[in-house]
């Protein structure tokens, strides 16, 4: 077992009370394999990632348990951490032009990292540079490595990302929605890249994205989270094929499809918790087609019902695969009124201006674009 | 829907907008470059229609929705159905065309004043554009639009931070509809929201648009999203449009290169496809608008180019498939070959 975590809170102490982020998830990662995490804005995927790189903004904490290779690793030292972060973990953020240093030359940039963490000569670090460059199919490698980071388009200042990511030959690689903020043709490319460069490196690789579409293409299992917790679990094929939670049942049939006939979409009706004051029982409660009385009173707990595949639901198997009852059409005001509550939620607790201002409920930063 | 047989409302001709690029240093007597964002761009508007209009980032999209409620200086003629050319007015003649075509913008929070409550939002196209109706009249529009919006209209003195990204971008679409316009430019409406919230905002639209017979331009860089909602789809490219269609003849059957490229990159929540797909890569990157490649734009990216593409700029062809005009401005088109593919996958490696 590459990464295993178990019983990962992460905590925010925010102006507005606790923001219970991420509760009590648990996940692993095999050598080699790709993990899908999927979830809306404020699922708690993002922080997720965040505590187990031991990158939390200053006021989160995190309590539970990350074990990398068998060693603890969660609120280790710093030292240990930074050691850790290049050489054997790495991680590629949504956007790469926010995420490269707009005042260094790529080649520094890349550079540094090689000599802070192997110890090489400032020219054998820049030829090594320009190596993984080229991995990452940039062309003209040697003549634009000494190119500022703001003359490269986006699709490009991925690809340094993805390179200086990969310099040390990490083991585990987390992309947090590496594509979003591209276009469509260029995700593609990315996507394309990752799956090849996570074969011929035989890293593995936690890949966060809200695109279904995106994870159907490049991961082996998935998990799906909402309001901070694991609702689904399972490989690739079955979850898209027969989803056995309302939530990930609902979110597949809320997608527009390009290769089908356009019906009219199944939306979820209301918005994400606020996770400042969640639900008691389970999260998606509020919006959910299968609701039963015990739902309301605490978090079903996640069953493995068959190899490798588990969820966190109350309503029996059969009763979700049969498809939701008859819609008890949920009038609109209603749905706002349960739910008026939302706007205070993650905002507080990251530290990043930019995407605080973008982090108000139901907006995705990960949507925003130029 | 339309049988696409009545008069169009809006009929726009070799639309163009350019920008005068001036760089740092330059002279004051040096001329400006200029940056061609939409580039001859000719459609039509029928009544009760959707018009989706798609591209990657930079092809113009949104240039051109700004041009058509004149928020940006553009050339060329847009034929309101009255026979207006809508170009040609002056600010204070615009006035009267502009509760007919209102605007959804992307950012469902920015596009909404801080310092105003949803109930002055949503009325502000009210007091300007019907300046005689009583305060009394007003709020009672206000909150029955909001009620059709699916908001509650008690929420009337509330400020838009109060509010989800969906619910914001309910009110922007109350804002655009309680002029009763005939038109509605969305600009990448929905990509602002997740997943669950996006599907409510598109039904909707869709919604709205049967029970007032409202025509949609609407603009988004996801296929997905503009196949389900559109009746016929444009498709951009540096500021010209490759092709022109019905939704579904467009999807299934596209004849441009370029559609051909953007709809094998959409990835499909169906793992089986996701691992048989066969992506058309697009080589390197989209040349500068300042400098657009001669004849077809897209040819420097074009796994069929020839010789002729570069000469020749091909115009905007084709027949009538079923209901709609299919029309694309290519030399060569046609679906492309496993063939050509495969050697366009192996010169991009």
């Amino acid at each position: 077992m590459l990464l295993e975590v178990k019983d990962l809170n992460v905590r925010f102490a925010t102006p507005d009370g606790e923001v219970k982020a991420v509760n009590g998830i648990d996940l692993d990662v095999e050598r080699g394999e790709t993990l899908g995490i999927v979830g809306e804005s404020g699922s708690g995927k993002s922080q997720l990632a965040f505590a187990i790189m031991g990158l939390l903004a200053r006021n989160g904490t995190a309590t539970g348990s990350v074990r990398f290779e068998g060693q603890e690793i969660l609120n280790a030292p710093a030292r240990t951490l930074s050691k850790l972060r290049a050489e054997r973990i790495a991680m590629v953020f949504q956007d790469p032009m926010t995420s490269l240093n707009p005042y260094m030359r790529v080649s520094d940039q890349m550079a540094e990292v090689l000599m802070l963490h192997k110890g090489m000569g400032k020219s054998a670090a820049v030829a090594e540079s320009v190596r993984m460059l080229d991995a990452v199919r940039i062309p003209d490698a040697r003549g634009r490595v000494k190119l500022h980071p703001h003359e490269f388009s986006g699709g490009m200042r991925q690809r340094v990302m993805i390179a200086m990511a990969l310099l040390c030959r990490p083991d585990l690689l987390i992309a947090d929605e590496p594509t979003t903020a591209l276009d469509v043709t260029v995700q593609a490319q990315i996507m394309e890249l990752l799956d090849d460069l996570q074969r011929d490196f035989g890293m593995a690789m936690i890949l966060i994205t809200h695109d279904l579409g995106v994870v159907a293409g490049s991961c082996e299992r998935v998990m799906v989270m909402y309001g901070g917790r694991t609702l689904e679990r399972a490989p690739v094929d079955p979850l898209f094929a027969a989803p056995t939670q309302p939530y990930t049942q609902g979110l597949l049939s809320a997608i527009p499809r390009v290769d089908q006939r356009g019906s009219r979409l199944s939306a979820i009706p209301g918005s994400p918790p606020n996770m400042t004051r969640p639900p008691a029982g389970c999260p998606f409660t509020p919006r959910c087609a299968y609701v039963m009385d015990v739902c309301h009173q605490a978090m079903p707990p996640l069953v493995t019902f068959e190899p490798g595949r588990s969820r966190a639901c109350y309503a029996e198997i059969e009763r979700v695969m049969a498809g939701p009852p008859p819609v008890v059409e949920m009038p609109e005001p209603a749905a706002a009124e349960l739910l008026e509550t939302t706007a205070p939620d993650l905002t507080n607790a990251l530290p990043d201006a930019a995407v605080a201002g973008a982090g108000s409920a139901g907006v995705t930063p990960e949507g925003r674009r130029p | 829907m339309t049988n696409g047989t009545s008069a169009p409302l809006l009929d726009v001709r070799d639309l163009r907008v350019t920008f005068d690029i001036r760089r740092d240093g330059d002279m004051p007597w040096t001329p400006p470059r200029h940056l061609r964002a939409v580039n001859g761009v000719d459609f039509t508007i029928r009544p009760g229609e959707t018009l989706g209009i798609v591209g990657e980032s930079g092809c113009g999209k949104s240039t051109l929705a700004r041009a058509l409620i004149g928020l940006v200086p553009a050339t060329g003629k847009a034929i309101w159905q009255d026979g207006t050319d809508l170009l040609s007015l002056s600010a204070r003649q615009m006035l009267r065309y502009r509760s007919d075509i209102q605007m959804v913008f992307q950012d469902p929070l920015a596009s909404l004043n801080p310092r105003m409550t949803v109930g002055q939002i949503i009325a502000e196209p009210l007091t300007t554009h019907r300046k005689g109706l009583s305060r009394d009249e007003v709020k009672l529009r206000v909150k029955q639009m909001m009620d059709r919006v699916g908001l509650l209209p008690n929420q009337i003195n509330r400020y838009p931070h109060e509010f989800s990204g969906g619910q914001c971008q309910r009110i922007g679409i109350a804002r655009a509809l309680i002029v009763e316009p005939k038109l509605i430019i969305c600009d990448e409406p929905v990509s602002a929201l997740d997943v669950s919230i996006q599907a409510q905002v598109i039904n909707l639209l869709d919604d709205l648009q049967r029970d007032l017979g409202l025509a949609l331009v609407f603009i988004a860089h996801d296929l997905s999203v503009v196949k389900h909602i559109s009746d016929r789809v444009m498709v951009l490219y540096l500021g010209k449009v490759m092709e022109l269609e019905g939704a579904d003849e467009v999807y299934a059957n596209p004849q441009h290169p370029y559609t051909q490229a953007l709809l094998s990159a959409v990835p499909v929540p169906d793992p089986a496809r996701e691992r048989a797909k066969r992506i058309i890569p697009l080589v390197g990157d989209l040349p500068s608008p300042l400098a657009p490649p001669s004849g077809c734009v897209f040819r420097t990216r074009c796994p069929r180019a020839q010789p002729l593409c570069a000469a020749e700029v091909p115009a905007l062809t084709g027949g009538r498939h079923g209901a709609h005009a299919h029309r694309f401005a290519c030399h060569f088109p046609g679906p492309l070959t496993a063939t050509e593919i495969d050697a366009h996958r192996e010169a991009a490696a």
